[in-house]
């Protein structure tokens, strides 16, 4: 066919796209976290509180003035202007020691989400995309891992293979893949049906380059908005196994352990040793928890 | 008597820092018996002013004037419950989405003699019996047993014209059909427009189909509206319309159904956005034939009369109509086939 | 053409279709037959037009010629190469030569990655090219499609629909192919995006020697785009021809409904596209009858029309194929649909 005409370039018009009944573009992710932002006094606040405490995940013990685990004379000393939160049954500053705990309870934290994150959503991204019998094996065993409650299990296993970092770390972050591969799952379900995936194949692109390139980047914002409620369970996990002593042992700095060893004193009026770690812990972990679920209607808002 | 007219109606959207003129003074009427076409792009206003014609708008919108008047009576200070026994009763609609009309967890013979009962005291039995007339009047064959269908047991096209029938439930004077055929299959669409057209002729009642498929309009309307960013810009009847369209609008998109360019009719940027109306004619940032010297940049253009019962809403109407005659004679592809060719089809088929 | 059995190397032949056959299996034992014993020649620099209702089968033709389906059986024979014999990599390289472009603008493209990088991906896959080059190829793809070269770095959500169709077919032709499918590519656009697209199709063709397969449901269309047509019902083709002798006469008694249902835009032409209106639905293809499948709705069926399967004949003078043995036979001449 021969052409007869040109096309001349003011023809090609209007690239700038817009729908009649609403001339505005659709909202970009960015966007809608903005707005939530702004809309919800509920991050307002959780969000200092998680950025605290990552701060002092990094920088806690090092801003604590006096030593964190050298036992002092001054023992069980109430709140007072010396020891803002009073001092413990080994004369530790409670305060201090408050402050320098994250740098075990969320940096291991962050490690077990991180390794959840990845793991599941490779796991999920893989077996969701291309299906076939290994995608069913993988399933059920995650129905599995996911029908036991976590932190039986987490017991189990870090009494059975010592009480590391390392394991506690790996128990926290394997018993919560599931999660991950679920969120992903649905999402890459979905998507691997849609027109710009069979478009790659057009192209002549394989299917992991595929998976990897268009799908994964699409599917991952529910799992990003779930991370720091992870965040917040594990903190809760770790906090949990110190505090049965199957955790991080006395003395370094660790809420759970903490709330253990001022647990005696409470019956007979000392509180604080226990209570501080105890109502730092719960607004931590309830901070996360908030925060990801904001971030949650900011994706979910389609 | 006039089934329905529609005075000046005005519609607004308002959001929270923007008023959308969704539609601008438009009037229309359609006699009985008379199949009238309400033809625009996308964007141009006819969905929001069918449904201020029976009194709906969508969230934010708001009736700012003019009337509407079915068989004779003002619709404007009816109330919510009055209303009810006008829509559905006196006038009815079709809309472009069979399965959304549709209650999808209820047969739909019972549908459609819900929507009898709810205007006429009628018992069951009589009931069935006018949904099962009604079922075979729109041209489903072995009515008993769609009956009792479920809506997604049934094909676009049966799910139209159970739509239809339900529509035409209460006998209604008026009839609204908004792109009633979109998405159903080429030779569905023919079938479904001839039964609803058979219907309408033979109940005497008045059908205003809106669409923006020129085929539809040219083989199944008398009169035709065209409308561009809410307000009514060129009225015709059907052949004068075809033949010597007086408005860019309509150029457009006529020369747009010719399938090959006509860049001297073509529509320049994009569409015109109702919380931003330009000055003039509202269709000068857009408009091959907008000139200054006719004030097509300042003056808002009114209704000028090309011929009895042929008026357009343009100051250059004279241009238009032309460049058009030039323009729009189908080239040598465009014909659908040739009409030289011998008739091929029964001829005891054509209608008239 | 059925039934031969010598491949004879077809020097104008692009892309020869064998009794090309799909079926999806639905569970239960039963069979969704998208494509029949599918027999087709596709010629250089020529625009086939497919044209057919839902259930026909276009679609997955369209695939299956790519073999972005596999095809259930049969041969899809490109450049002398059955392509079904290929291994995945040498299909993938293939895949430089044979492409497509979609109906749904808005959803062909990536959400989250610039159009830039979209259109250029068949480079970088095909080519091995890096971001610089494949930066500049973006801008030259794009100004041969008319749209400007910020478009680029846009997201597909900025862009209309009409702008996201140049970009698909920026992206098809950046590796330079000879075979494009084009499904139903403006199906989904406003009629004046509509005419600038089927303009910028028809201009690239020439440019590029281009052979299209223009897949449609709009007869009017692909008569003023295609150079010969097949028209298909329910998994087969039941007509085939060039455009003028489908358009001019039509032989088929499906064809002729088609065209009498394409509601023209002239008040003109009324009286003839307003006749003899076809009746009944549109049969699963899931419980497919014994003889010709559109016996159900067809006014001029005889008992042989019930029991035989339908082959597609050479019908009525010379390039033209009808799947109806009372044309080929010449039982049914057009004269006689005068007194049916």
């Amino acid at each position: 066919m021969a052409a007869q005409f040109e096309i001349q370039q003011e023809v090609a018009h209007g690239y700038l796209g817009s729908t009649e009944q609403n001339p505005l573009p659709p909202s970009s992710l960015f966007h809608r976290l903005v707005y939530v932002l702004r809309h919800s006094w509920m991050l307002r606040i959780t969000l200092p509180i998680s950025v605290a405490a990552l701060f002092l995940a990094a920088f806690g013990p090092t801003i604590s003035p006096i030593s964190l685990v050298s036992a002092t004379s001054a023992v069980d000393v109430p709140p007072s202007l010396n020891h803002l939160f009073g001092t413990d049954p080994s004369g530790l500053d409670v305060f201090w020691r408050v402050l320098a705990a994250p740098r075990i309870d969320v940096t291991i934290a962050i490690a077990s989400t991180l390794l959840s994150v990845v793991i599941g959503s490779m796991i999920g991204l893989v077996t969701s995309f291309f299906r076939g019998p290994a995608a069913e094996f993988v399933m059920r065993t995650s129905d599995l891992v996911q029908a036991f409650p976590l932190f039986v299990l987490a017991i189990i296993f870090v009494v059975m293979t010592g009480r590391s970092y390392a394991n506690i770390i790996l128990i926290i972050s394997l018993l919560n893949i599931p999660i991950y591969l679920r969120l992903i799952r649905s999402e890459v379900l979905s998507l691997r049906t849609r027109t710009f995936v069979e478009a790659a194949y057009a192209n002549g692109d394989h299917g992991l380059s595929i998976a990897f390139r268009h799908v994964l980047p699409n599917a991952i914002a529910p799992a990003l908005a779930q991370a720091p409620v992870t965040l917040g369970y594990s903190i809760l996990v770790i906090a949990g196994l110190s505090f049965i002593g199957a955790g991080v042992q006395p003395p370094t700095p660790e809420w759970g352990s903490m709330i253990a060893t001022g647990a005696n004193g409470i019956i007979i009026g000392q509180w604080w040793p226990s209570v501080f770690p105890g109502v730092v812990l719960s607004i931590t972990v309830f901070s996360f928890a908030a925060m990801g679920e904001a971030l949650q209607t900011a994706v979910f808002r389609r | 008597m006039i089934p329905l007219l529609v005075q000046g109606l005005s519609i607004e959207y308002r959001a929270s820092q923007t008023v959308n003129k969704a539609v601008n003074a438009v009037s229309f009427s359609v006699d009985s018996g008379e199949v009238v076409g309400l033809v625009g792009e996308s964007g141009s206003g006819k969905s929001t002013a069918i449904l201020g014609v029976l009194g709906l708008t969508r969230r934010g919108g708001y009736i700012t004037g003019g009337d509407v008047l079915i068989e004779g009576r003002s619709t404007t200070h009816l109330r919510e419950e009055e209303w009810r026994q006008v829509r559905g009763a006196r006038i009815g609609l079709i809309t472009q989405n069979p399965r959304a009309s549709l209650n999808p967890v209820m047969r739909v013979g019972p549908q459609i003699m819900k929507v009898y009962q709810a205007h006429n005291k009628a018992d069951n039995s009589e009931a069935r019996a006018r949904a099962l007339s009604l079922l075979r009047a729109v041209g489903i064959n072995d009515p008993e047993r769609r009956f009792f269908a479920f809506p997604h047991e049934l094909s676009g096209g049966m799910a139209q014209r159970a739509v239809i029938a339900m529509a035409l439930s209460c006998s209604p004077r008026v009839l609204i059909a908004d792109e009633p055929t979109s998405g159903l299959d080429v030779t569905i669409r023919a079938q479904v427009l001839d039964d609803l057209r058979r219907v309408v002729s033979s109940s005497g009642s008045s059908l205003l189909l809106v669409t923006q498929d020129l085929g539809i309009v040219a083989n199944y309307c008398d009169r035709v509206y065209m409308m561009h960013v809410g307000e009514i810009v060129e009225e015709a009847g059907v052949d004068a319309f075809f033949n010597t369209p007086a408005h860019p609008a309509t150029a457009a998109l006529m020369a747009a159904h010719l399938k090959e360019l006509r860049p001297r009719l073509a529509l320049r940027g994009f569409p015109i956005d109702g919380r931003r109306l330009p000055s003039g004619c509202w269709l000068h940032p857009r408009c091959p034939f907008a000139e200054a010297a006719d004030g097509c940049f300042e003056r808002h253009p009114p209704p000028y009369e090309v011929e009895p019962g042929h008026w357009s809403r343009c100051h250059r109407y004279r241009e238009v109509i032309a460049v058009g005659q030039d323009q729009l004679q189908p080239g040598e592809q465009d014909r659908g086939f040739s009409s030289d060719a011998p008739d091929l089809l029964p001829s005891h088929h054509v209608e008239n | 053409m059925t039934g031969q059995t010598a491949p004879s190397p077809n020097i104008t032949a692009l892309l020869e279709l064998r009794g090309l056959t799909k079926h999806f299996s639905i569970g239960r034992n039963q069979v969704v037959h998208a494509c029949e014993d599918v027999n087709l020649i596709l010629h250089r620099s020529e625009t086939l037009g497919l044209i057919g209702e839902s259930g026909s089968g276009k679609t997955t033709l369209g695939r299956c010629i790519l073999r972005l389906v596999e095809h259930t059986a049969g041969q899809v024979i490109f450049e002398g190469v059955d392509i079904g014999t290929l291994s995945k990599r040498d299909l993938r390289h293939l895949r430089a030569d044979m492409q497509i472009v979609f109906q749904e603008p808005m959803d062909s493209f990536d959400p989250l990655m610039t159009i830039g990088r979209q259109i250029t991906e068949p480079l970088r896959i095909h080519r091995g090219m890096g971001a610089r080059e494949r930066r500049h190829h973006a801008a030259e793809l794009l100004q041969m499609v008319g749209l400007p070269a910020g478009v680029a770095d846009a997201l597909p959500a900025t862009l209309s629909a009409g702008a996201l169709q140049r970009s698909s077919i920026a992206r098809a032709i950046a590796t330079r192919p000879k075979l494009v499918i084009l499904d139903e590519p403006t199906s989904a656009l406003a009629p004046e995006a509509e005419i600038e697209i089927i303009a910028l199709l028809k201009r690239l063709q020439a440019e590029l020697n281009l052979t299209y397969v223009f897949i449609s449901h709009d007869l009017p269309l692909i008569g003023s785009v295609c150079d010969r047509v097949a028209v298909m019902y329910l998994s087969q083709i039941v007509e085939l021809g060039t455009r003028e002798a489908i358009f001019a006469a039509p032989q088929h008694p499906y064809t002729q409904a088609l065209l009498a249902a394409s509601l023209v835009p002239d008040p003109r032409q009324r009286r003839l596209t307003r006749s003899a209106p076809l009746t009944g639905e549109i049969p699963s293809s899931i419980d497919l009858p014994t003889g010709c499948y559109f016996a159900s709705r067809c006014k001029h069926v005889r008992q042989r029309c019930l029991d035989t399967p339908q082959r597609l004949k050479l019908g009525v003078g010379g390039d033209r194929w009808t799947r109806c043995w009372r044309i080929a036979e010449g039982d049914l001449r057009s004269v006689e649909y005068l007194d049916s």
